[in-house]
């Protein structure tokens, strides 16, 4: 039967029963009840009637039974399993939900992905060029919409984080549920039973009592983490079993509680249960008043012990009870007086009405100027019989006329059933109330003035209060009387007046009484006299107490009084007394419900005088308040009525009591048990040490209470003393509550609970707070602050809560700490070692950085790197606080491991500098003028004619506009020559070269690498002269050219090494081909190629990101954006790769490209090495074969679809083989020029040249490599010449010194081939003089030349002269026809239309730029010679291989 | 080298319209390390004057592109070379 299914458990022989099968076992039940009851009709004989009754009842309960068990088993397996399935459709809401949310966070992602697509289409779709202004504002704002993305896509991974961990809160929960049923099946009980039992069996106490009985006390003592494996073993296996035991027994005795059961089981005592709420019983001062008034009623000691009557009623003595009067006083008989009228009435004193409390009429007569009296005749023989304690003295008076017609208005006293008459006299001054001096006694009430006669009465003046208490209370059942009120004036005689003698005030001290309020958390309060009597004002509201009108004081007034008091010799007293509360809380009205009685209902007679029932029947005495039975009727009337009572307003409780059936006015002796309730300490109860340990209890921390020993109680504890005192019967016990002051200072103590807000709030706590509050440790360990915390679960947490809100000393401070707990702390301790290296020969320690930063140590000097770690060197007091630190670690425990630093290289890295000091490095003294200069001054000023005519002239005036509308351009030609002048000027030369100097050779690498961060493609710094910045560039272009060759170094490396794993692959697939192949031999070649294919990848990897490095660097880190955008416009794109310029566009390329290219992110993607490697290789087979590049008159050029170059390239035209080409041409034109420069010409010579040239044009291919192979020895001849003879003498000087250093640099290796050309170019820039312009220049100072030297040069070249000629003319037409080109962009014009000098140079990098890319028809390197033989076998597939596998 | 200012040229491009300006003077600042040029499309102004456009160069720049002339120090100056063409004219 599978866990789902409902399993209903009836005890019995049957095991496990459907809920069908169970259902027919109580028909079947049911139905043999009915059987049985036929059969007693039917019987005739008795016994055996009898014998079938006894079946027949049995069968019933039987029957009850299981339907009981059926029914609350169906409910409780009803109710876990509709808990299964909420929680379980909570579960699938919340998994619908996270998909939900997972769909959204990836609908983000391909946003944020399209938007990135969206802004490189942009920027690649422009065919214009941007300003930088446009597309910094593009950047923007795809930026903001990334961000905006981002932060989206963010808050829904959160979301998602949080509902994941929800998820998994409530998967553990269902399998807590489930498992929980499961254990309810296994065991035969409720579910509610299973955690009941998982839930006391977590408490410590139980537990350890238990362990203690099976062996496993001292196991359980100890920490977990100190308990051996087996002990471990033993305490599960014993919890285990303790379980299972305490579940048989529940399912065996289904109507006792789990606590019980294992007390039970294991005779163990940590019953706690949970105690009832107090109560505050409210009694109102009247009610109390009342009460005292009957107790003083009531006979001191009852020596008869009987039965009471069942007519008895209070307040009368019953007839066969002997009153017995015991005397406090030595035995002096008490003399009275009594007057016998001459009518046979009988008068006493009021002192005699007093002692003896009898009824009196309102009759007086005076005799012998003192009242007397009329009482009742019986009491009068009563009074003259005979007593030990008293006697009578009587005479006998002859009372007037006047005074009979007083005596006419006393009732006749030998009725019983005449009512009593009090008279109240009211002052018609003072409306104040008088009453005669007994009914102070007679009703308890505090006498208000001195004795007063009021018609002959001696009288005594009241409170108000006292007044209407006595108004109100005479229709009482039990002793009712009658007031009447006479208002009289009052004569204040003091010839009349009588000293008041109060007799219960001490004569010797006076004292007066202060009331602390047992329910006002003992507030203090005193009567309005007290508090004018000392001089304080009566303040907030009148609270009667004892018939005072008093008021609440606080410590300070309470104070003054004690010290005003004890300053006139007062007393001052504190009594503990209720106080009635003007609130609107309702008037509590309990019934006592006799759980020994079937809840048999008595009701306080009080409650019943209020409610206006009428007192008869026996009285009970119920926690010593005296009640009547009520029966069920009574008993909702009772409640009807209170609920009907607008003011006061009533509330009835009910409450549980165990009755002993002869607990009423029988006269039996209680023994008392004190229980102390400290007023200091919010009541906390006290108990003697006798008593707890007589009950068992435990006990505390002993105090001395009156002389007795006790020891403070828990209110449960209390509650057993309670149960204790009234289950007892001999003797008969009850607790008298004492209220003292046991000064303590109450402990505070703060407990942490931590809360781990990484894990759902999961709170943890110490194992020592646990174990205060008696809770079991349970669960794994987690380490927080070091130290071993316990999971806390819901349960625990309300445990300590409960014991923290009732905890009195010490007192608990919970405090709830959260904390983001990382999960991955393990019990035991992790070792860590730690490196420092020792270099031995000089005692001198090197720590890693990392390490001192992670001990908090700082450091300070240069860093070294040894073994690839940033290091320190450290003294000798630090390296002893590394120790101190490493020593005392315990969790991770650190140890340290000294390394020799013998076969480390040490290298010491100094501080990267920061980029002002390197700026002031450049420009530390040198006058760098154009900003500091108060006046600028001008020098070279050359006007044109027309202006100075026009200046002459006088007829013009001028508009000078310096913001031009639109910018104008210069020619290049123009531009050189206008700044040719101010470029060699002295004063500027000298500066920027000083500062070009200092560039160049005093700058490390490092400081390049901090301008280079600083630069990245924009001007270095907008404060600083634009001189200073283009220098700079030119540096940094240099560094960042020698990164780029390292970069290409890297690919180049990594091509290599692709190539060789290319290689063996293709060697393992033959092997792996072979049928004749073992099967360790082939595991073994599989193993060696995944590892091949993981190589390959990693290469081809490598390749895509050092030329894409590489290829950024060049791009935008050196050129910066109007370069790039350039470069676009001519077609020029794909970093790394460069496209043919003008060819038609080959669709059937571009898809293949398209599928090699996205199947290679798919692979790196996917980590698939296979996939990165072949469609690596396929892509660049895709471009190298579609590269072609032909040469012809003009130069080599690119024909192909692509321009393939593997390595990082110059992202430039520059660079373009058609371009160094044409530099070819400059050379030929260079030397054409040095030719006819040195051929000093005469006419003759003119002419032979002139033929030359009409015969010779045809063979202008050998100029060209003619001219290339002289070209170093040409130049410096030439440009020795050209120099002789003054043309552009002062331009190629300065040229040619800096086409002469970029020479020498490259011929030695000091920069690559791509620096060099673009310093080339750059030179070509500054320059003067355009290839035309010089060539023209050339020729036109043809003459000039040195004939001789020039003959003598023909002569031993014959043919050169005519090659040159042509070669030259070439070059003219060919120049001014570069001139005219307008699809190159206009930097390839100014490049190639460079300065003689720049021409002449590009001879030199030509011829180099040949010999280095002198394959694939004059370009390539040794990475596409290696691609070139890869394949010639074809491009590498592993699709066939990949099937095999 | 000193060169004929008289023939050259300047463009510049105005109203959409490439315009060959004659030039009408040169100068060097070494202080600025730029040179100067004025030009003119020989365009009458509204209040009947002459437009002379003048620009500075800067040969250390990439691109031959005339600039705007901002700095006061360096419209001073311009201002001093043509009181000094104008007296050196007139003198």
């Amino acid at each position: 039967m599978s866990n789902e299914e409902k399993v209903y458990l009836i005890e019995g022989p049957h095991s496990t029963l459907s809920k069908e099968e169970v259902k027919q076992s109580l028909k079947q039940a049911f139905d043999e009840i009915k059987i049985l009851r036929k059969k007693i009709d039917s019987e005739k004989d008795f016994a055996a009637r009898e014998a079938i009754i006894t079946e027949l009842t049995a069968k019933i309960e039987d029957l009850d039974t299981r339907v009981s068990q059926f029914n609350a088993q169906e409910d409780s397996v009803d109710e876990v399993h509709e808990e299964i399935s909420q929680v379980d459709q909570q579960i699938l809401d919340l998994q619908k939900e996270l998909k939900t949310m997972s769909q959204e966070y990836e609908a983000s992602y391909q946003k944020m992905q399209a938007i990135i697509d969206e802004q490189q289409r942009q920027l690649d779709s422009i065919n214009g060029l941007f300003s930088d202004e446009d597309l910094q504002n593009i950047r923007e704002e795809y930026a903001e919409k990334k961000l905006s993305e981002n932060a989206k896509s963010v808050s829904i991974k959160s979301r998602i984080d949080s509902q994941q961990k929800h998820l998994a809160a409530l998967k553990r929960r269902k399998n807590k549920m489930k498992r929980d049923v499961e254990a309810s099946h296994e065991a035969g009980i409720s579910v509610a039973d299973v955690n009941e039992i998982q839930n006391v069996l977590k408490k410590k106490t139980v537990v350890d009592a238990i362990m203690n009985q099976k062996g496993l006390g001292k196991v359980v003592s100890k920490k977990a983490s100190e308990r051996t494996a087996e002990e471990k073993k033993a305490v599960r296996e014993a919890k285990k079993e303790i379980e299972s035991e305490v579940r048989a027994a529940k399912k065996e005795h289904k109507k006792e509680d789990i606590l019980s059961l294992v007390e039970a089981l294991y005779s163990l005592q940590v019953q706690y249960r949970k105690g009832r709420s107090p109560r505050i019983l409210i009694i109102p001062d009247r009610q109390l008043d009342t009460i005292r008034v009957r107790v003083h009623n009531m006979p001191e000691k009852i020596i008869h012990i009987d039965e009471a009557s069942a007519d008895y009623v209070p307040g009368d003595i019953p007839a066969d009870m002997q009153e017995v009067m015991e005397s406090r006083e030595p035995k002096v008989k008490k003399k009275f007086l009594m007057v016998k009228s001459n009518k046979g009435l009988c008068y006493v004193t009021s002192e005699a009405i007093d002692e003896f409390d009898l009824s009196v009429s309102d009759e007086a007569i005076f005799v012998d100027g003192n009242p007397f009296y009329q009482i009742r005749l019986e009491d009068a023989e009563k009074l003259l019989a005979d007593s030990d304690d008293y006697e009578f003295e009587q005479r006998t008076v002859e009372l007037d006329e006047q005074k009979e017609n007083e005596n006419d208005e006393v009732v006749d006293d030998t009725n019983h059933d005449v009512v009593e008459q009090v008279t109240v006299y009211q002052d018609s001054e003072s409306n104040d109330y008088y009453v005669p001096k007994y009914a102070l006694s007679r009703f308890h009430l505090k006498p208000k003035s001195e004795e007063v006669i009021i018609q002959g009465r001696a009288c005594t003046r009241i409170s108000d209060v006292d007044y209407d208490y006595i108004l109100s209370h005479q229709d009482n059942g039990y002793s009712p009387y009658q007031v009447r009120t006479d208002t009289v004036d009052i004569e204040k005689n003091n010839s009349e007046e009588k000293t008041v003698v109060e007799p219960e005030t001490p004569k010797k001290k006076e004292v007066i009484l202060l009331y602390k309020g047992l329910n006002d958390e003992n507030g203090t309060y005193a009567s309005e006299e007290v508090l004018s009597r000392f001089g304080f004002d009566a303040l907030g509201d009148v609270v009667p107490i004892e018939g005072n009108h008093c008021h609440a004081i606080d410590s300070v007034t309470e104070d003054g009084i004690q010290a005003a008091a004890k300053a006139v010799d007062i007393e001052v007293k504190y009594q503990h007394v209720l106080i009635e509360k003007k609130s609107n809380d309702p008037i509590v009205l309990t019934l006592y419900k006799d759980v020994n009685d079937n809840g048999q209902v008595y009701a306080n007679i009080m409650d019943l005088v209020r409610l206006g029932f009428s007192i008869d029947g026996e009285v009970t005495t119920v926690e010593e308040i005296a009640c009547h039975k009520i029966n069920s009727v009574s008993e909702k009337e009772f409640i009807f009525r209170a609920e009907q009572s607008k003011d006061p307003i009533y509330s009835v409780d009910y409450r549980n009591v165990y009755l002993n059936k002869n607990n009423h006015f029988s006269g039996i002796q209680r023994v008392e048990v004190p229980i102390y309730h400290d007023l200091n300490d919010n009541n906390q109860p006290y108990a003697t040490v006798e008593l707890l340990t007589q009950l068992g209890l435990p006990i505390n921390e002993t105090v001395v209470i009156e002389g007795v020993e006790c020891s403070s109680v828990s209110r449960e504890d209390l509650n057993r003393i309670r149960d204790f005192v009234e289950q007892s019967t001999d003797p008969l016990q009850s607790i008298a509550y004492h209220d003292v002051m046991v000064t303590k200072k109450v402990e505070e103590i703060t407990v942490t609970i931590y809360r781990d807000t990484n894990d759902n709030n999961q709170l943890y706590a110490r194992r020592e707070l646990l174990e205060q509050f008696g809770i079991t440790p349970v669960g794994e360990i987690t380490i927080i602050e070091g130290i071993d915390c316990y999971p806390v679960d819901a349960t625990m947490n309300q445990s300590i809560l409960d014991q923290v809100v009732t905890c009195r000393n010490p007192k608990y401070l919970l405090y709830y700490r959260d904390m983001a707990l990382d999960h991955v702390e393990k019990l035991e301790a992790e070792t860590i070692d730690i490196k420092l290296y020792h270099d031995i020969d000089h005692s001198q320690v090197y720590v890693p950085k990392e390490v001192l930063e992670q001990f908090g140590i700082k450091f300070e000097g240069n860093i070294f790197i040894i073994d690839g770690h940033d290091c320190c060197q450290i003294s000798m007091d630090k390296h002893q606080q590394l120790l101190d630190k490493v020593n005392s670690s315990e969790n991770p425990k650190y140890a340290i491991q000294y390394m020799p630093t013998d076969d480390l290289a040490i290298k010491e890295v100094h501080p990267k500098p920061h980029v002002e000091t390197i700026i002031n490095h450049i420009t530390e003294g040198l006058e760098i003028k154009g900003k500091d200069v108060a006046y600028y001054r001008s020098s070279n000023l050359r006007p044109a004619k027309m202006f100075v005519n026009d200046l002459k002239s006088g007829n013009w005036i001028y508009n000078i506009v310096h913001v031009c509308p639109a910018v104008g351009k210069l020619t290049v030609g123009f531009a050189t020559k206008l700044s040719g002048k101010l470029l060699l000027s002295e004063t500027g030369k000298a500066s920027m070269q000083e500062i070009e100097r200092r560039l160049r050779e005093e700058l490390t690498d490092e400081e390049w690498e901090v301008l280079f961060d600083e630069y990245k493609g924009s001007v270095l710094k907008t404060d600083m002269n634009n001189q200073i910045n283009d220098l700079i560039l030119v540096g940094l272009k240099e560094y960042a050219y020698r990164k780029v060759e390292n970069l290409n170094q890297g690919i180049k490396d990594s091509y290599l090494k692709l190539f060789a794993v290319v290689g063996s692959l293709r060697e393992i697939e033959i092997e792996l081909g072979r049928d004749d192949l073992a099967p360790e031999e082939e595991e073994k070649y599989f193993e060696i190629r995944k590892m091949l294919l993981s190589d390959g990848a990693c290469y081809a990897k490598n390749i895509l990101e050092y030329r894409k490095e590489a290829n950024n660097l060049l791009s935008s880190g050196i050129h910066g954006i109007e370069e790039d955008f350039k470069a676009v416009s001519t077609k020029l794109s794909y970093v790394g790769m460069r496209f043919a310029k003008t060819n038609d566009f080959n669709n059937e390329l571009q898809a293949k490209l398209a599928k090699y290219g996205q199947g290679l992110n798919d692979a790196i993607a996917k980590d698939d090495p296979e996939g990165i490697i072949s469609n690596f290789i396929e892509l660049e087979s895709c471009y190298f074969q579609h590269t072609d590049i032909e040469r012809d008159a003009l130069g080599k050029r690119s024909i192909g679809f692509k321009y393939y170059s593997p390595l990082a390239e110059e992202f430039d035209y520059r660079n373009d083989p058609f371009i160094s080409d044409c530099f070819f041409t400059g050379v030929v034109a260079t030397t054409g020029v040095q030719v006819f420069h040195a051929l000093k010409v005469n006419d003759q010579n003119n002419q032979i040249l002139q033929e030359l040239q009409q015969h010779t044009k045809s063979n202008q291919g050998t100029a060209f490599y003619g001219m290339r192979q002289q070209a170093h020895q040409d130049l410096l001849s030439a440009s020795q010449i050209m120099e002789n003879n003054g043309i552009v003498k002062h331009d190629f000087s300065s040229t040619y010194s800096q086409i002469q250093e970029i020479t020498t640099r490259y011929a030695s290796g000091a920069i690559n081939q791509s620096q060099a050309l673009n310093e080339m170019a750059l030179v070509a820039e500054k320059t003067q003089a355009t290839l035309v312009d010089v060539a023209k220049e050339a020729l036109k100072t043809v003459t000039d030349t040195n004939a001789k030297e020039s003959l003598q040069f023909i002569v031993s070249n014959p043919e050169a002269v005519v090659h040159l000629n042509n070669g030259f003319m070439d070059t003219l037409e060919y120049a001014n026809g570069m001139a005219e080109l307008s699809s190159l962009p206009s930097d390839i014009h100014t490049s190639l239309l460079g300065a003689l000098g720049t021409a002449t140079f590009a001879a030199q990098v030509a011829s180099r730029m040949e010999s280095k890319y002198g394959k694939k028809q004059g370009y390539g390197n040794e990475v596409t010679e290696g691609l070139e033989e890869m394949l010639k076998e074809g491009v590498p597939s592993f699709e066939e291989k990949a099937k095999k596998m | 080298m000193d060169f004929d200012i008289n023939n050259e040229k300047v463009q510049m491009e105005k109203d959409g319209q490439i315009i060959d300006c004659d030039i009408l003077f040169t100068f060097d600042s070494e202080d600025t390390m730029k040179s100067y040029i004025g030009y003119t499309d020989h365009s009458i102004a509204s209040n009947g004057r002459k437009n002379i456009y003048v620009s500075s160069y800067d040969p250390l720049k990439p691109g031959f592109v005339l600039e705007n002339i901002t700095d006061k120090k360096e419209l001073q100056m311009i201002q001093e070379v043509l009181q000094k063409f104008d007296a050196e004219a007139n003198s």
